[in-house]
C-alpha cells in the first residue's frame, strides 16, 4: 500500500513540473496555432540563470531564501526577454503556420542549446538545498523542496485556469484561439493578445524551470528531456486544451514514476511512446481535443 | 416510370449526442435534376458526405445503380459513377485549371492524348479555356465555381453531387450556371443531385424537390408542389427563435 | 528539360569516375557522407510531396543500417543481399507504420513519427544482440570494393536520385502534389489517398534504408544514438537551405551543409550552433532556399528578356 502512495507522490511531484511546462505549450498553441518546439529552452535558461546567479547572491551575503527569489526574478526577466526576442524577430511572422513555425523554432531550439552549452558550459551544476527535511503523507515520503513544488505548480495552474476563464485577457486569449478572423473583425488587437499569449506561455515554462531548478541536476540540456514529454501530454491531451495539459501531464508522470519504479527508465519512456502512438490513432486531436 | 439510380433508405447519422440526420428514405431518378433543400441545420451536407462516402452512416442502407454503397470509402464510391463538389475547399487552390482537371481524368485513362481531349472538352463547355494554365486560386469567384463543377464534371459519371454550387454568384452567373445543368442533363445523360440554398434558381432548374427539416424527410414532390407545401413554408418560417 | 537532363547525368558519371581515383580516405569518406546525406534528403523531401515532414526518417535509417549491418556481420549475406536487406527492412516497416499513422496529420503525425524513433532507438539500446549501446561493429564493405566504395555509393546515390526523381514527374507524383493541396478533391475523383500516402512514405523510407545501410558499411560501426532526432533535424536543415520546391535543392542542401559542417568541425556543441543557426536564417531570409532563391531569379531574368523583345 505505502509502495502505491509513494509512487502516486511521485507521479504528482514529477505532474506538477510538466504540468507548467505543457500548460504553456497548450497555450501557445491555442492562440498562435503554432508549434514551438523551443519551449524546452526558456525552461533550461530559467535553470541556468538561477544556477549560476544563486551562488553568486550568496556570496554577497544574502540569506539562502531572499537569494533565490531574487534568482527567480532575474531568471524570469531574461527567459521574458528572449520571448519576446524569439517572438518579434520570429514567431510572429508565422501565426497560423503550423510547419514553418515549427522548422524555425527546431533551428531554434538547436541553436539556443548550442549557444547555452557555450555560455554557460556543459557542466552539471546542483544547488544547495533551499528548505531541509522531508515530511510523510500517508506513509509516503516527499521532501519539502519538492512538496512546496507541487504546491506552487498547482496555484500557479489554477490561477492561469482562473485567469483564462475569468478574466478579460482570458476571454480575450480564448476567442483569439476559437476564431481569429472574427476577433479580429471585433476590434480585438489580434497581435497583441496573441503575443501576450506568447509570453504567458513562455514565462510558465521559466516558471517550471525555476521551480525544478533545486532538485535537480541543472545542465544546458536539461529542457530537451521536458520538452518530449511536455509534448506527448499536450498532443495526448488536446492541443489547445488545458484541461488536456493536465490530465495528459498527470498521465505521462504516472507512466513515469510506475514504469520507472517496476521496470527500467527506458521501458517506461517506451511505453510512453507507444501509449502516444496508440492514443493518436485512437483519437487523432487528443483525449479532449475538438474533433 | 424512371429507373432509381440512387436509393436512400433510413439513413441515420449521430455526432455524439447529436443527431443530424434521421431516418432518411429518398430515391434519384436517371435523369433528373432533384434538389435537396431544408433550412439551416436540416441535416443537407451530412446526407450530402454520407451519401458520397465521406462520413460513415450511423445507421440505414444505399444502394446506387444497383450496388450497396453504404459505408464504402468515398474514392470507391467515386469510381463506381457517384462524383461530388465541394462548397469549400472546392479546388487544388495552387495548381493550374488544366491539372485541375487532369487530376480527374487519372483514374479513366492511362494516354495522355484522352486526358487531354477530356480535359480541353470539358474546359470548353465550362468557358474555362482562356484560363487553363492559371492557377485556379488566382480566378475570380465566378470561375473558381465552374472550375469545381467541372473538376467532378470531367469524369462524365452517372450521377453529380453538387454542394451549394450557386453560392456567391451574380444572377447572370447563376443563369449560365443553370443553362449547364440542363446540358449535362439533356446531353450527357448525367443526373444531378443538387444542394442549394438559392429557392429561385432551385424551383427553376429542378425536375423535383426532397426537403429535409431538424434532420428528417419532410416532403417532396415538384417545384410547384413544394412552394404550396405548408409544411415546408412552416419550416422555413416560423420556427424556434 | 532534356539538356538539363542530360548535363547532370553527365555531371553524375563524371564524379562516379572522379571518386575511384580518390587516394585520401577522408576525402573518400566526405564523397560517401555527401553522397548518403542527399539521398536522404531527397528521401526527406519526397514525403513532402504529400505535405509532411517525415520525421520518421531517422527511424527508417537506423533500420536499413541495423538490418544490413546484421545481414553482413551475422548472416555473411554478399553486400548487395545486405543493402537490399536494409532497404527492405525500412520499406516494409514503413508500409506498416504509414498504413496506421497516417490517417493523422500535421503535429499529430510528426510526433508520433519521433515517438517511433525514439522507440526503435530504444529498443536498440536495449538488444544486446545486436550490441545495445555500445552498437554494432564491423561491417565492412566486401574486399572487391576495396578503393571503389566512394564510387559505389555515388552510383547507387545516383541511381535512388533519378528513380525518385521518374516517380515525382510521373502520375503518382502529381498525385501526391495534388494530395497535398487538398486530399479531399483527390478522393472525389475516385483516388485512395490513404492507399498512395502510404506508398509515397514506404518509398521514402526504403531509400532511406538503403542510406543506412551504405552508411553502415562506410563507417563500420552503428549505435543507436547515431538514429536518433537529431539525424531527422539536420536532414531538415540540408532541404530547407537547399530549397524544398526544386529536386535541386536537396542535393544543393545536402552538398553545401555537409561540407560546410565539416569544415567547422571539432566545435562540441558548434554542431547546434551551426546546423540550428542555419535553419533559423534560411527560414527567416531566404525560406525558399538557394534553388528557389535562384530559380526566382532566372524566372525574373526571363520574364525582362521576354518584355525587351525577341531581338533581346
Amino acid at each position: 500500500m505505502e509502495i502505491y502512495v509513494q509512487l502516486l507522490v511521485n507521479s504528482l511531484q514529477i505532474g506538477a513540473v510538466y504540468v507548467l511546462f505543457s500548460l504553456g505549450l497548450t497555450l501557445i498553441f491555442g492562440v498562435m496555432r503554432i508549434v514551438n518546439f523551443a519551449h524546452g529552452e526558456f525552461f533550461s535558461l530559467a535553470a541556468l540563470v538561477i544556477a549560476v546567479s544563486l551562488p553568486w547572491f550568496v556570496g554577497f551575503g544574502a540569506p539562502l531564501g531572499l537569494a533565490f527569489v531574487v534568482a527567480c526574478v532575474a531568471a524570469l526577466a531574461v527567459v521574458l526577454l528572449l520571448g519576446k526576442a524569439m517572438y518579434e524577430f520570429g514567431f510572429r511572422r508565422f501565426q497560423r503556420d503550423m510547419t514553418g513555425s515549427f522548422v524555425l523554432s527546431i533551428g531554434l531550439a538547436l541553436l539556443l542549446q548550442g549557444v547555452f552549452i557555450e555560455v554557460f558550459t556543459p557542466a552539471s551544476r546542483r544547488l544547495p538545498t533551499l528548505i531541509e527535511g522531508n515530511l510523510h503523507v500517508l506513509g509516503a515520503g516527499i521532501t519539502w523542496q519538492r512538496l512546496v513544488l507541487c504546491a506552487v505548480a498547482i496555484v500557479v495552474a489554477i490561477g492561469l485556469y482562473w485567469t483564462i476563464a475569468s478574466t478579460r485577457l482570458g476571454t480575450a486569449l480564448r476567442a483569439v484561439a476559437e476564431d481569429h478572423e472574427a476577433a479580429m473583425l471585433q476590434g480585438m488587437p489580434y497581435r497583441r493578445i496573441a503575443m501576450v499569449g506568447f509570453l504567458i506561455g513562455t514565462l510558465l515554462a521559466g516558471a517550471a524551470g525555476a521551480l525544478l531548478a533545486p532538485v535537480t541536476v541543472v545542465t544546458p540540456v536539461i529542457g530537451s528531456a521536458y520538452l518530449i514529454k511536455g509534448f506527448i501530454a499536450v498532443v495526448v491531451g488536446g492541443l489547445g486544451s488545458i484541461p488536456g495539459a493536465i490530465v495528459g501531464s498527470l498521465l505521462i508522470a504516472l507512466i513515469e514514476s510506475v514504469g520507472g519504479y517496476y521496470f527500467d527508465p527506458s521501458i517506461a519512456t517506451i511505453a510512453m511512446f507507444v501509449i502516444v502512438m496508440v492514443v493518436l490513432l485512437i483519437r487523432p486531436t487528443g483525449i479532449m481535443g475538438h474533433a | 416510370m424512371a429507373e432509381v439510380l440512387l436509393e436512400v433508405r433510413g439513413l441515420t447519422r449521430r455526432f455524439g449526442g447529436l443527431t443530424a440526420v434521421s431516418g432518411l428514405d429518398f430515391d434519384v431518378r436517371a435523369g433528373e435534376i432533384l434538389g435537396l433543400i431544408g433550412p439551416n441545420g436540416a441535416g443537407k451536407s451530412t446526407t450530402f458526405n454520407v451519401v458520397s462516402g465521406f462520413l460513415k452512416p450511423t445507421a440505414g442502407r444505399m444502394v446506387f445503380d444497383g450496388t450497396d454503397i453504404t459505408g464504402r470509402p468515398a474514392h470507391e464510391i467515386s469510381r463506381l459513377g457517384l462524383v461530388r463538389t465541394f462548397q469549400h475547399g472546392s479546388m487544388l487552390r495552387e495548381m493550374s485549371v488544366r491539372d485541375n482537371l487532369l487530376v480527374a481524368t487519372i483514374s479513366l485513362f492511362r494516354g495522355h492524348a484522352q486526358r487531354e481531349r477530356r480535359v480541353l472538352e470539358t474546359a470548353r463547355m465550362f468557358a474555362l479555356d482562356a484560363v487553363l494554365d492559371e492557377p485556379a486560386g488566382n480566378l475570380p469567384h465566378g470561375l473558381q465555381r465552374m472550375v469545381s463543377i467541372a473538376i467532378a464534371f470531367t469524369r462524365r459519371s452517372r450521377l453529380l453531387c453538387l454542394d451549394e454550387p450557386l453560392t456567391g454568384l451574380n444572377p447572370s452567373e447563376v443563369g449560365v450556371a443553370l443553362e449547364l445543368f440542363r446540358r449535362i442533363r439533356d446531353e450527357f445523360g448525367v443526373t444531378v443531385l443538387l444542394v442549394e440554398h438559392n429557392m429561385k434558381a432551385v424551383m427553376q432548374i429542378c425536375d423535383r424537390i426532397v426537403v429535409l427539416d431538424r434532420g428528417e424527410f419532410l416532403a417532396q414532390g415538384t417545384p410547384a408542389e413544394i412552394s404550396r407545401n405548408d409544411a415546408v413554408i412552416a419550416a422555413y418560417l416560423g420556427r424556434r427563435r | 528539360m532534356r539538356d538539363g537532363r542530360v548535363t547532370a547525368l553527365a555531371a553524375g558519371a563524371a564524379l562516379v569516375v572522379a571518386s575511384a581515383f580518390v587516394r585520401s580516405d577522408f576525402v573518400a569518406m566526405l564523397f560517401v557522407w555527401v553522397a548518403v546525406n542527399v539521398l536522404l534528403t531527397a528521401s526527406f523531401r519526397f514525403v513532402t510531396l504529400i505535405g509532411e515532414l517525415n520525421f520518421a526518417i531517422a527511424g527508417f535509417v537506423g533500420l536499413g543500417a541495423y538490418a544490413a549491418g546484421c545481414a553482413t556481420t551475422m548472416l555473411d549475406a554478399p553486400f548487395v543481399v545486405s543493402l537490399a536487406a536494409g532497404a527492405a527492412a525500412a520499406g516494409l516497416v514503413s508500409l506498416a507504420f504509414g498504413w496506421v499513422t497516417l490517417r493523422s496529420k500535421g503535429p499529430y503525425f510528426l510526433l508520433i513519427s519521433f515517438a517511433f524513433t525514439e522507440v526503435l532507438r530504444l529498443v536498440y539500446t536495449q538488444t544486446s544482440a545486436i550490441g545495445g549501446n555500445s552498437g554494432l561493429v564491423g561491417i565492412f564493405p566486401p574486399a572487391w570494393l576495396t578503393g571503389y566504395y566512394p564510387a559505389t555509393v555515388l552510383a547507387l546515390v545516383l541511381a535512388g536520385l533519378w528513380v525518385l526523381h521518374r516517380l515525382e514527374n510521373s502520375d503518382f507524383g502529381r498525385i501526391l502534389v495534388a494530395i497535398r493541396n487538398n486530399d479531399l478533391i483527390v478522393q472525389s475523383v475516385g483516388l485512395d489517398v490513404h492507399r498512395t500516402k502510404v506508398l509515397c512514405l514506404a518509398v521514402s523510407s526504403a531509400f532511406a534504408g538503403l542510406g543506412g545501410a551504405l552508411l553502415a558499411h562506410a563507417n563500420n560501426v552503428i549505435s543507436p544514438g547515431d538514429f536518433g532526432f537529431l539525424l531527422a533535424v539536420f536532414t531538415l536543415a540540408y532541404l530547407k537551405v537547399g530549397g524544398e520546391g526544386h529536386f535541386a535543392g536537396s542535393i544543393v542542401g545536402a552538398t553545401l551543409l555537409t561540407l560546410l559542417a565539416q569544415y567547422a568541425l571539432g566545435f562540441g556543441a558548434f554542431e547546434h550552433v551551426f546546423y540550428g543557426g542555419a535553419i533559423v536564417l534560411v527560414v527567416l531570409l531566404m525560406p525558399e532556399g538557394i534553388v528557389g532563391r535562384w530559380a526566382a531569379w532566372r524566372a525574373r531574368r526571363a520574364g525582362a528578356a521576354h518584355a525587351r523583345g525577341p531581338e533581346a
